[in-house]
């Protein structure tokens, strides 16, 4: 083979090999990608503004995932870290009435339901609007139960809520699954809850 | 004592003689806008309160009921103090829970202060925090602080929210919350001479026993010049901005999660300055104790050792930092820059950077301008506006290379960088004859285009062709500006966010690529077509937002689509399995993205269009986890819901953020 044969050929398979890297490296990039936002019609400043607003927003919610994602690990202590921080620095409502929401979940994980009840009787009466109260309403009431060591009325109540929940308009019949998670948790606490009583 | 706060004070205690609480708030108020030792104040209150119960419960005899009152009063507080709060001999039982777990907590203070302090101090600033604290609890028994003590009292309107005013001097004035009497607010002038504006919540100060701001932001001003605080926790002050006279720093503490640590004249120590006047972003750090003035000249001073203050090694900065400093950059971009194609020329040096700070959040935002073409624009307003002949005018400028022409098309174009380096119309010299004398009219013409500020009827024409005729060309349009940003295999789980016309390819696109994952659509007032469902089976949740004042979004859905209720466009179909409806306030078709640049002549419009914006980037962020978008809408201030129609109704007004 002549010289000048063996050079294209190394040529070509040189760029093929730099455009098959490329194309590797792009898809697996964007396959590493998660939640990517994909903004339509908007003009240049439109999208200026709304990203800086996103921006600000996606900052909060990629700390709700890592507290979810640590609160579905066990790790409730570090999880709680996390929601304070969102309670801090959120300056949305709706935000601050989930990240206590989510500690008092943390607490409830961890059979501290006095400290869960701190909670939601915060969230309940700062931040959850008057028409969706409630659900939480019977919530404060079983874990006031289960603090005082009551297990019967906090099972009593707490199927109250999973059923007020349900039946909460806007959840149209569907089941909230961290109310029937919350009521399983309490059931298989009964041994637990009755000691609280003892002492 | 000023004159008139006694005569306030003594009318109040003429006034309020049947409401011993009322009274005792009175004083409490009243003594701390005039700098009253908070125990003598409490002393005082205490006293006066059993005073008039006195009065009332011995009326035989008032002058021994009087100082029997006094007496008890005094008593019953001196026990609550002693006892650190957790007996209390009114009621003669212990507190609940609660109080006990806070008042174990002054405990530890006051143990603290002991030891550091000597008992003559922790006694006092124990002791006057247990009274204060009394005082809170009186205001809450009495279900806030009514207008009761000069009457003064006014409702004002704050950025479009009504609170109430209290004067208390002429320069002491409490903010409270309409509904509750809550204090929300303190104007007031310190011992420097500033002019003190907080805004925020308020508690008592375990260390101090003073009403102390523990959230929101406190702003100084002195001679014009402002220095505004944010405060967290009633520790941490974790933002800083210097305003006025020319000046606009952003400070941001070094250490973000520890806060300022600032000096006894409110000065930080360390921190990151943000020069938005100048584009500098400097560090800097003072070994000695600086006063405000010194510190705002020092800010003005070039960036030099030598003052003080270093110049910030961005590559030193933490990932969290260099994401709070892009923030910023940003925000910067969109408002003093309109340039679609790079940084603002006071940020280039960060170029480099910023393109190696990847993972930046800013890359996984994908904006696709789907209305910038321009050809319907030269029909509609070329001709009427300009007198030219359209296609000259886009020849010319195609030719000299302020538009480039859209591939595969023979008028389509868009603008490009060279227009976008222009600083003024008079650089457009290279047009040609008869353009060259209307240069300012051009150049205002293309600007207009670039914010896509168009005359109602261009804009709804030029959509309104596109969308009906041209579904398969706009879907290929997304698709590609798709591929070109990740190549053919796109990113699991996105969120497509589309505007009125954009919607309806987008889906189209969905259903005819049925790998492509989006995860989630926030349709924002979008009309459909009659066919138009949702089959992609990746997508988990449609959020449709709509103005209530967005005849387009009603007008056409109605015009389209039989089964459209005013509110739903899935009503009809299993698919997406969450279906979220928002109505929003006050909006129309036009407003619900804000435009920095375009602000528009009525303040109160543009005020809801930032709402707005804010709201759908929220709930944009939020889509992909439908619970926790419920989440939210339930505990967010202004948001309601309409049982019988299954929609949120939002008003922006009330939205704080």
């Amino acid at each position: 083979m002549k010289t000048r044969n063996k050079i294209i050929i190394i040529f070509v398979i040189f760029l093929a090999s730099i455009f098959f890297g490329i194309s590797v490296y792009k898809n697996q990039t964007s396959k590493d990608r998660k939640n990517a936002i994909l903004l339509m019609g908007l003009t240049k400043g439109q999208k200026d503004y709304f990203q800086d607003k996103l921006l600000d927003a996606n900052k909060i919610e990629n700390l709700i995932r890592k507290g979810k994602n640590l609160q579905k690990e066990g790790k409730y202590v570090e999880a709680i870290q996390v929601f304070e921080e969102i309670y801090k620095k959120s300056k949305w409502s709706g935000d601050k009435g989930s990240a206590l929401l989510h500690i008092a979940d943390a607490y409830e994980k961890m059979q501290d339901y006095k400290k869960a009840l701190k909670y939601v009787v915060i969230d309940r009466d700062e931040y959850v609007n008057d028409w969706a109260k409630a659900p939480i309403v019977e919530r404060a009431k079983y874990l006031e139960y289960a603090a005082q060591g009551n297990y019967e009325m906090a099972l009593k109540y707490a199927k109250q809520a999973l059923e007020v929940e349900t039946n909460m308009p806007y959840n149209k019949g569907i089941p909230s699954q961290g109310y029937v998670d919350r009521l399983n948790d309490l059931i298989a606490s009964k041994d637990y809850i009755l000691s609280l009583k003892k002492e | 004592m000023p004159a008139d706060i006694v005569d306030d004070m003594w009318d109040a205690f003429i006034d309020e003689l049947n409401t011993p609480e009322t009274l005792s708030i009175a004083f409490s108020l009243a003594g701390n806008a005039i700098g009253l030792n908070p125990i003598i104040n409490n002393m005082i209150i205490n006293a006066v309160a059993g005073a008039v119960e006195g009065f009332f419960e011995n009326p035989q005899d008032t002058m021994a009921g009087i100082f029997e009152g006094m007496l008890q009063n005094f008593y019953n507080s001196c026990v609550n103090a002693l006892t650190f709060g957790l007996f209390d001999p009114q009621t003669g039982g212990w507190s609940s829970n609660w109080d006990r777990e806070y008042h174990f907590m002054q405990l530890v203070a006051f143990i603290d202060i002991l030891q550091e302090q000597g008992i003559v101090a922790a006694l006092e600033n124990y002791i006057s925090g247990v009274f204060t604290d009394d005082a809170i609890r009186a205001i809450n028994r009495r279900g806030g602080i009514a207008d009761f003590l000069t009457g003064d009292a006014e409702m004002i309107n704050e950025n479009g929210e009504l609170i109430k005013k209290v004067t208390f001097t002429s320069n002491f004035f409490l903010y409270l919350d309409p509904d509750t009497d809550e204090i929300i607010g303190r104007d007031y002038q310190n011992e420097l001479g500033y002019d003190i504006r907080e805004r925020g919540t308020y508690s008592v100060n375990a260390v101090t026993g003073e009403i102390s701001l523990t959230d929101g932001t406190l702003e100084g001003t002195y001679e014009g010049t402002s220095l505004t605080y944010e405060v967290i926790d009633g520790i941490a002050i974790t933002d800083m901005w210097v305003t006025g006279n020319g000046q606009n720093y952003e400070i941001r503490p070094t250490d973000i999660e520890a806060g300022f640590n600032l000096n006894a004249n409110g000065v930080p120590t360390s921190g990151i300055v943000i020069d938005q006047n100048q584009g500098r972003i400097f560090e800097f750090e003072y070994d000695e104790m600086m006063g405000i003035i010194d510190f705002i000249m020092a800010l003005n001073q070039p960036v030099t050792s030598e003052t003080g203050i270093d110049v910030a090694q961005w590559s030193s900065l933490t990932t969290e930092q260099k994401e709070e400093v892009i923030n910023y950059y940003v925000l910067m971009n969109g408002i003093a820059n309109q340039n679609a194609y790079t940084s603002p020329r006071s940020f280039s040096n960060f170029a480099d950077d910023l393109a190696i700070a990847d993972p930046l959040p800013e890359e996984d935002i994908t904006l696709i301008p789907l209305y910038m073409d321009m050809a319907a624009e030269f029909c509609f307003r070329g001709l009427i506006e300009l007198d030219y002949s359209p296609l000259d005018l886009f020849e010319d400028l195609i030719n000299n290379g302020y538009v480039e022409r859209v591939e595969g098309t023979l008028d389509w174009g868009r603008l490009t960088k060279k227009f976008y380096d222009l600083e003024n119309a008079s650089e457009m010299e290279d047009l040609s004859a008869p353009f060259i004398d209307k240069q300012q009219e051009i150049f205002d013409y293309l600007t207009d285009i670039d914010s896509g500020w168009m005359s109602t009827i261009s804009d709804i024409g030029r959509d309104a062709i596109r969308w009906c005729l041209h579904t398969e060309q706009v879907a290929a349009e997304i698709l590609g500006a798709l591929q070109a940003k990740y190549g053919t295999s796109l990113p699991p789980d996105m969120t497509g966010v589309c505007f009125s016309g954009s919607g309806d390819p987008f889906i189209y696109l969905l259903n005819a690529n049925p790998t492509i994952d989006v995860n989630s659509i926030v349709l924002v007032g979008t009309p459909l077509k009659p066919e138009r469902y949702i089959t992609n089976t990746n997508v988990q949740t449609v959020v449709t937002i709509y103005g209530d004042k967005d005849t387009w979004f009603d007008g056409l859905n109605k015009a389209f689509r039989e089964d459209f209720d005013g509110t739903h466009l899935f009503d009809n179909s299993s698919l997406p399995e969450n279906k979220i409806a928002i109505e929003l306030t006050g909006i129309g078709h036009t407003d619900y993205f804000y435009d920095p640049n375009k602000p528009g002549d009525d303040p109160e419009l543009a005020q809801l269009r930032q709402k707005a914006s804010a709201f759908i980037a929220k709930v944009t962020a939020k889509a992909n986890d439908s619970e926790e978008l419920k989440r939210f809408l339930l505990q967010t201030t202004g948001v309601d819901y309409d049982e019988d129609n299954d929609k949120y109704v939002v008003d922006l007004k009330k939205v704080v953020y």
